[in-house]
């Protein structure tokens, strides 16, 4: 049930269009996760952060738009 | 914490989407790779669909890039956009979700690292469900927590943002106090009423816990008429929320760390 100032017809309104993105969520480790996404040229990229750690938010390898490391333990 | 829909997910949003579009190619390199080998990644499309995608041109793995470190000793939690329940919302919401905080809250509390934890809040509400689950969550943790609302901590954001041990709000920040309503719905059985009642309490009865505010004016501001446009509820700003007895104090992030290095400090929480 929605309790929020935005009316439910605006939150439950399908997504205009499709969107130009795939995504994909990975865990890194422990509680981390990052949101991948394919960049024009191909490329899997970091999109986003679901962290709690402040220091990740500062390493220039978890930055948005970086490769992502599939190998590589974050 | 964004949210992408799944086809089909019960949402609207699903329902429109057109067949081609549930299939959803893989990333190449990734399952196979991800770190950890952990579960397999849930997947979210943007409607992509079956459009073949060139190979990734992924940088060889550089394990020793990234400096070691430990944990800060104060983390952070976002709560922004909806507070996602079970129902995947339309992807044009940015939403919380708590398959991902309730995790982070169990990882925090249970890591010898970490001191204590600040949440942030920039919510337009949620479900209600979600939301009480993270309040209750924060509410039961035994390191010392602090919040500050910024921008807007609405709805099913107030119970969260007084979950904490010293709850903070910046004076341009607003809370929305008004009841929760089937818009839409007719209402055609008590029993909606009924249901919609003890949904309201659940609510109430943990912001009225967890705060100074009483019952009885709780109550009043959520079905104060002439503040809202369209609406019943009152809308309070900064220093309003703290008179009300709300939030603790008027503040930011300086004020919000502090109060959490001086629990730190004395060795436990606050009393509330």
């Amino acid at each position: 049930m929605l309790y929020s100032i935005i009316p439910p017809e605006v939150v439950l309104r399908p997504a205009d269009g499709p969107a130009a993105v795939l995504w994909e969520e990975v865990e890194a480790s422990g509680a981390r996760r990052l949101i991948l996404r394919r960049d024009a040229d191909g490329r899997v990229v970091i999109e986003r952060i679901i962290s709690t750690e402040p220091r990740d938010y500062l390493d220039p390898a978890l930055q948005p738009g970086q490769p992502y490391h599939p190998g590589r333990r974050e | 914490m964004d949210r992408y829909a799944p086809p089909g997910a019960g949402s609207a949003a699903g329902a429109e989407r057109p067949q081609a579009e549930v299939r959803v190619p893989e990333i190449p390199g990734l399952p196979a790779g991800i770190p950890d080998g952990g579960d397999a990644p849930a997947r979210h499309e943007g409607g992509e669909g079956d459009a073949a995608a060139p190979e990734a041109e992924l940088t060889p793995p550089s394990a020793g890039d990234r400096p070691a470190q430990g944990k800060s000793p104060f983390q952070a939690l976002t709560v922004i956009g909806q507070i996602e329940g079970h129902v995947s919302l339309p992807s044009q919401n940015k939403t919380t979700r708590y398959e991902h905080v309730l995790p982070q809250l169990i990882a925090i509390e249970q890591d010898p690292e970490v001191q204590g934890l600040i949440v942030l809040l920039n919510t337009v509400g949620g479900d209600v469900e979600a939301g009480l689950a993270i309040a209750e969550m924060i509410r039961s943790m035994s390191k010392p927590t602090v919040s500050v609302v910024l921008g807007g901590g609405h709805s099913i954001g107030v119970p969260i943002a007084v979950a904490v041990d010293r709850s903070f709000i910046v004076s341009t920040a607003t809370m929305t106090i008004h009841p929760i309503r089937l818009s839409g719905m007719v209402i055609g059985i008590p029993q909606t009423y009924e249901y919609l009642d003890k949904m309201q309490d659940r609510v109430v009865h943990f912001v009225v816990a967890n705060s100074r505010i009483s019952q009885e004016r709780y109550r009043e501001l959520m079905f104060r008429t002439g503040e809202l446009a369209r609406d019943v509820g009152t809308i309070l700003v900064g220093r309003d929320a703290v008179r009300e007895g709300l939030i603790h104090e008027v503040g930011g992030m300086a004020q919000a760390l502090a109060s959490l290095r001086a629990m730190v400090r004395q060795g436990g929480r606050h009393q509330r």
